[in-house]
């Protein structure tokens, strides 16, 4: 890519002036807090009404994966990625199978983490470990992700100006402030900033897109020229691996801790549902028209490779910028990338402080006040960023396929989420047995020189069948002995 | 057993062409139009099913 800056001088500042309002933000939930505790500080106090949660969820499930990875993805699939809209949907059909039940029992005990809840359920200090280890690994993946993408962003628009380095240093600090000043207030607030950004920014551009290159019907000669084979019917392997990603995506991304943290942080019930009914309609806002605009530039820009797909909208952006105001539209695809990203990384960041504090810290100093816990979480969230910081600068790219298999690892946590709240025979060694089995297949088949889809379905996906499998049949003979 | 029945849009699949209509495969329109139907059953289920679905 050529070395100039992508963003104006005016299109920098905007930035600036945007970076700038998250820590007033910051400054805001830290003079809203009522009290210091974990429950205020993680949760946002008694909840959150429907506008700031379900921006927060939105925004928080639509990472900068959605908005730049997506569209590689449809680039490169065509049609074949519309699995992307069912599968964003799933996962809020996934948050429904434990949600309604889970709410009111978490309200009516305090929960504040996923291991308050398996704690609570399985009275099993092991299984509570052995969950919290798997969100943590999951979360920090998640993390490390988002944070070297937004190196690469920041290098990207700025014409090299602020260096990848730089940029993942300066992102975080600014993330770290603000989540360690009012903690959920902050991060929920920031977020449904960041929600809106995203959602103007996919419609703004999607809008331009059609404008400026022409609708689907308009462009069906020059798909048939240049990507005839973007319109081609899913083979049988192709419906296999679609069935397998639904699955995958069905029971892990729902399960996703940051996710369940804003399940607790409802105001109430209402709230909730209106909220999870909004998250319904997300997908068909921004999932859809990412994929039609990325099969649109597919047919323009016909010999991307892998890289070069991931910034299809940019450079279909960057095309057009001999027109006015075009440089608008490119600062805020820019802010809205950037927001995507790291609502995901401060929503992950809190959620691996809350672990640590309140199921590691916590079970460990059970007599600590809620003000020193309080305290041991935010220096928690400073030792966490600056850790995945050198690790997102330094991690050699040899090793780096070792985090993509988080979902495949965290999908195992779901059957003690889900199958927990609708059991009440399910023991913790039924869960532990089930869990063990999935993990050891999952990572026997992954780690080893075995395919890591054997037939055609993701391991994670076969390991959680076992999973479910041998806990129904151990819980089986277990109930039967009694 | 709704919530799993984005599977059911699978089937649609084999049994469409990929003749193109205003630019879009025909296979397309069906899991595009599963898929809202899909959408729109959740979102009955969580506004006039929640609490069947707390007693579960």
């Amino acid at each position: 890519m050529e070395n100039s800056a992508l963003l104006s001088q005016g299109g920098i500042w905007f930035l600036v002036i945007y970076l700038a309002s998250l820590i007033l933000i910051g400054f805001a939930g830290k003079f809203a807090s009522k009290e210091e505790t974990l429950k205020d500080f993680y949760l946002g106090g008694n909840g959150f009404g429907v506008g700031v949660l379900f921006l927060t969820m939105y925004a928080t499930q639509y990472s900068g994966n959605s908005l730049i990875g997506f569209a590689g993805s449809a680039y490169r699939n065509g049609w074949f990625f519309l699995v992307g809209v069912t599968f964003m949907i799933a996962i809020v059909a996934g948050y429904l199978l434990y949600a309604p039940k889970l709410y009111p029992i978490s309200k009516k005990h305090g929960f504040i983490t996923i291991g308050d809840y398996i704690n609570f359920r399985y009275n099993s200090k092991l299984l509570t470990y052995i969950v919290v280890g798997i969100s943590i690994f999951a979360l920090s993946n998640y993390m490390l992700t988002n944070l070297k993408a937004i190196g690469y962003i920041m290098e990207y628009v700025t014409g090299g100006g602020i260096g990848f380095t730089e940029g993942i240093i300066f992102m975080a600090i600014i993330m770290v402030i603000y989540e360690t000043l009012g903690g959920m207030r902050s991060v929920a607030w920031t977020d449904a900033i960041q929600g809106v950004l995203l959602l103007v920014g996919v419609i703004i551009i999607f809008s331009v897109v059609m404008i400026n290159y022409g609708s689907l019907n308009e462009n069906t000669a020059l798909f048939l020229q240049n990507k005839p084979e973007l319109f081609h019917m899913p083979t049988l392997a192709n419906q296999i691996t679609w069935l397998s990603v639904l699955i995958l995506i069905f029971f892990g991304i729902s399960v996703y801790p940051q996710a369940i943290q804003r399940i607790y942080s409802a105001k109430n019930e209402t709230t909730l549902r209106r909220s999870l009914s909004l998250m319904v309609i997300m997908p068909l806002l921004t999932t859809l028209p990412l994929i039609i605009i990325a099969i649109i530039g597919s047919a323009h820009f016909p010999d991307l490779d892998k890289a070069g797909s991931e910034q299809i909208i940019l450079l279909m952006l960057n095309k057009l910028i001999h027109i006015e105001g075009m440089s608008i539209v490119i600062t805020i695809f820019v802010a809205a990338a950037i927001a995507a990203i790291m609502s995901t990384v401060d929503s992950a960041m809190l959620a691996i402080a809350s672990l640590f504090t309140q199921d590691i810290y916590h079970k460990q100093n059970p007599h600590a006040t809620q003000k020193k816990l309080t305290y041991i979480g935010k220096i928690f969230s400073w030792f966490i960023m600056a850790f995945m910081v050198v690790l997102a600068i330094n991690l050699p790219s040899t090793i780096w396929w070792l985090i993509q298999i988080k979902l495949e690892i965290l999908v195992q946590v779901a059957p003690a989420i889900m199958l927990g709240l609708h059991y009440k025979n399910l023991s913790h060694k039924s869960i532990l047995y089930g869990l063990f089995a999935g993990l050891t297949f999952t990572l026997v088949f992954l780690l080893s020189s075995l395919p890591s889809k054997p037939f055609g379905f993701h391991a994670g996906v076969i390991g959680l069948v076992i999973n479910f499998l041998v806990l129904y049949f151990h819980n089986k003979v277990a109930v039967n002995k009694e | 057993m709704f919530k799993f029945s984005f599977l059911l849009l699978l089937l649609t699949i084999p049994f469409l062409s990929s003749d193109i209509y205003f630019g879009v495969p025909l296979w397309v329109y069906a899991s595009l139009g599963a898929t809202t139907l899909y959408a729109l059953v959740l979102i009955f289920v969580i506004e006039k099913k929640w609490n069947k679905l707390k007693e579960k």
